[in-house]
């Protein structure tokens, strides 16, 4: 589904408001979430695209604070739609990432050293002996 | 008119392929039966699994989604929950709810097979831990689970057989407070390979466990038993939406009339019939099963089909440590459980408990959604101060509270809404107890205290949210009393001698632990019963 240059500014619009710049990240639409982030959320979600469109569609003219606000007030799911929509497509933004810190959810193997040893943890529970019922004798 | 089914006369026809069925087929073709199973589902499609690509938070929801109301694949049934506090998770596919489990395999106590007696509430199991002790250890070896023998919440005996995952910082640190506050904490217990067992390779804390399993480190059923069963000899049958058992004149089960995903119908025969179909999929399949012989469904005589539904209501506490915990990964999964106020104490206002276990929170996304963070204000000017406090320096204790059994919490067929293959679906009328609420309220915040005195400068009570109900139980009781229960203590239908029933729905109490170890324990004791008595079973043929 296309989205045309006018809707993509009214997203970059509300967006921004949602993310704005700060803390030396950059803001939702220089992130690219208007743009290429849009494009690569509707990729891999391409349910969201048909109540995106008619949510920028009401969207249109009105001030973007004042529209965040009433869908945060009085409509939930339009909201929710473009809290899942605005940061989904910042973090998929590799600056955004290095930025955070974070690189995904990528591998961290266990350590076999088994840490509940460490400074006589489960000991202490060990210590305080059983705290379960048992089976009542008939 | 339905076509005779083609596969070969089985000893035994398992309706399901969960965890349930995926552990009595492994007795059974082990015990030299022959055995057919039907399950609406396919084989999880693992290349849908993207943990390991930048999209998965935002993916995740969608085809790994546990709400079939969500999800609505073509294995799916729709689940009128409208009259229900809590939504139905569930997942229909070779492998059923544990591809989606989170994997905490926790044993019941011995206090939960005694509820009536120590209590006064409930029932009792017809059953003790100790009977149950021996099976437990066997699927534990089954499905690879990691963790820790001794923990002083259960009796001494054997542990399972992989070493704990790691206590992990934010484990460390919760369990050092424990021991301050003279709280009970201990390795959890997961089946989640640790390290390389069968066919599971070891985890690498991915914190994807309930979203496709990338590294197939996960005890899911679909890894762990049916490639197996299926090489032993086990005919497993997909696609296969069971629409009604057919009885004869004796009053026995002659088979199961299928549809296939084409929509063809198809007759399997069977001598003896187990359902493994879950909490709703079981009691659904017996009122289609109404007969002039059986007009209250089948095995209803005792009224009880459908009743007494637990769904075990759900809470979430998260805190907020200055210090980074790498809490983007870990295993989800748990790091330590704490059973510190599962036994009753009756000061407290209500009866029973709840088991709690420590899990991370995951990646950024994870960090801006209304779950577990409720209405918090990340948007606008402070998002990135707030986003930066919360990924990998949070922590989560998830609460499964005991729901007790009440008649009018119930699995019935919906009037009017169909699954795809016009079948009635089915329909939960479920309302929270004020037992079960007051109880999480008070486990909500001991869990508040727990993690402020583990250090966080912040603790997040999350809201409650519909789509929790992964422990569906309860639906056709146990008992010795064919007035009072659907099956005997060893799923045997008090009404139709070769029809049984081995899954969650047995169960006369639900306990306050994730469920999946005792529905395998109990699969596995209720097979081995049926297996040595087996010359003794009535069968239609």
């Amino acid at each position: 589904m296309i989205f045309d240059t006018e809707e993509r500014a009214v997203l970059a619009a509300l967006a921004d408001v949602i993310i704005p710049a700060g803390e030396g990240f950059p803001s939702a639409s220089q992130a690219g979430v208007a743009a290429e982030g849009l494009d690569q959320v509707l990729s891999f979600r391409p349910d969201i695209a048909d109540p995106l469109k008619g949510l920028l569609a009401s969207s249109r003219g009105r001030p973007p604070a004042e529209v965040v606000a009433e869908l945060r007030k009085n409509n939930p799911a339009g909201f929710g739609l473009l809290a899942e929509i605005v940061p989904g497509a910042y973090f998929l933004n590799p600056q955004v990432r290095v930025r955070l810190g974070y690189a995904g959810q990528g591998p961290r193997p266990i350590d076999p050293r088994p840490d509940y040893q460490d400074d006589g943890l489960f000991q202490s529970v060990l210590d305080r002996g059983p705290i379960y019922r048992a089976t009542p004798k008939v | 008119m339905a076509s005779q089914g083609t596969q070969a006369d089985p000893d035994v026809l398992i309706i399901g392929a969960g965890p349930t069925g995926a552990v009595a087929a492994k007795r059974f073709v082990e015990a030299g039966m022959r055995v057919v199973v039907l399950e609406q589902g396919g084989w999880p499609d693992y290349s849908k699994a993207r943990a390991n690509h930048p999209d998965f938070e935002l993916t995740m929801g969608r085809y790994w989604s546990g709400n079939p109301n969500r999800r609505q694949a073509p294995a799916d049934y729709p689940i009128d929950d409208s009259d229900s506090d809590i939504a139905a998770v569930l997942y229909n596919a070779v492998g059923g709810g544990t591809v989606i489990y989170a994997a905490h395999w926790q044993r019941s106590m011995p206090s939960d097979f005694r509820v009536r007696t120590l209590d006064g509430v409930g029932d009792d199991w017809p059953l003790t831990y100790e009977e149950l002790q021996p099976f437990y250890e066997r699927v534990e070896a089954e499905f690879g689970v990691s963790g820790l023998a001794g923990d002083p919440a259960f009796p001494p005996g054997k542990g399972p057989p992989l070493p704990p995952a790691p206590l992990a910082p934010m484990g460390g640190r919760v369990a050092l407070a424990h021991n301050r506050l003279g709280w009970h904490w201990w390795p959890a217990p997961n089946a989640i390979a640790t390290r390389a067992y069968g066919p599971l390779r070891p985890c690498t804390q991915r914190a994807a466990c309930m979203w496709g399993c990338v590294e197939g480190a996960k005890g899911s059923v679909d890894v762990t038993h049916w490639p197996q069963n299926v090489g032993a000899g086990v005919q497993l049958i997909t696609g296969a939406r069971v629409r009604r058992l057919e009885t004869n004149g004796n009053g026995l089960v002659a088979g199961a009339e299928y549809v296939d995903r084409e929509g063809r119908k198809h007759f399997q025969k069977a001598a003896v019939t187990v359902l493994a179909a879950n909490g709703i999929g079981t009691p659904r399949l017996l009122f289609l099963s109404a007969s002039s012989q059986f007009p209250n469904g089948l095995a209803n005589s005792s009224g009880l089909v459908g009743k007494r539904l637990m769904l075990h209501p759900f809470g979430t506490v998260v805190g907020l440590f200055d210090e980074d915990l790498g809490s983007t990964h870990g295993l989800w999964g748990q790091h330590i459980h704490s059973l510190q106020f599962y036994e009753t104490d009756t000061s407290r206002g209500f009866v029973r408990g709840a088991k709690w276990g420590l899990q991370p929170t995951g990646g950024p996304l994870s960090m801006t959604r209304g779950y577990p963070w409720g209405d918090n204000p990340i948007w606008g000017p402070n998002f990135h101060r707030d986003l930066r406090k919360r990924l990998g320096h949070s922590a989560m204790w998830g609460i499964i509270a005991e729901d007790l059994p009440e008649e009018t919490n119930r699995v019935v067929l919906d009037p009017v809404l169909k699954d795809a293959d016009g079948i009635p679906a089915p329909k939960l009328i479920y309302r929270m107890s004020e037992n079960s609420k007051r109880l999480l309220e008070f486990h909500l915040q001991r869990a508040k205290e727990s993690l402020e005195a583990a250090g966080a400068y912040q603790v997040v009570i999350a809201p409650l949210i519909r789509e929790t109900g992964w422990h569906i139980l309860g639906t056709a009781k146990m008992g010795t009393d064919r007035a009072t229960s659907v099956v005997n203590p060893w799923g045997r239908c008090h009404d139709v001698a070769n029809l049984f029933i081995f899954d969650g729905s047995i169960w006369p109490t639900s306990s306050g632990m994730n469920p999946t170890a005792t529905i395998a324990a109990m699969s596995l004791r209720c097979a081995e019963h049926l297996v040595q008595n087996r010359r003794n079973q009535t069968s239609p043929v």
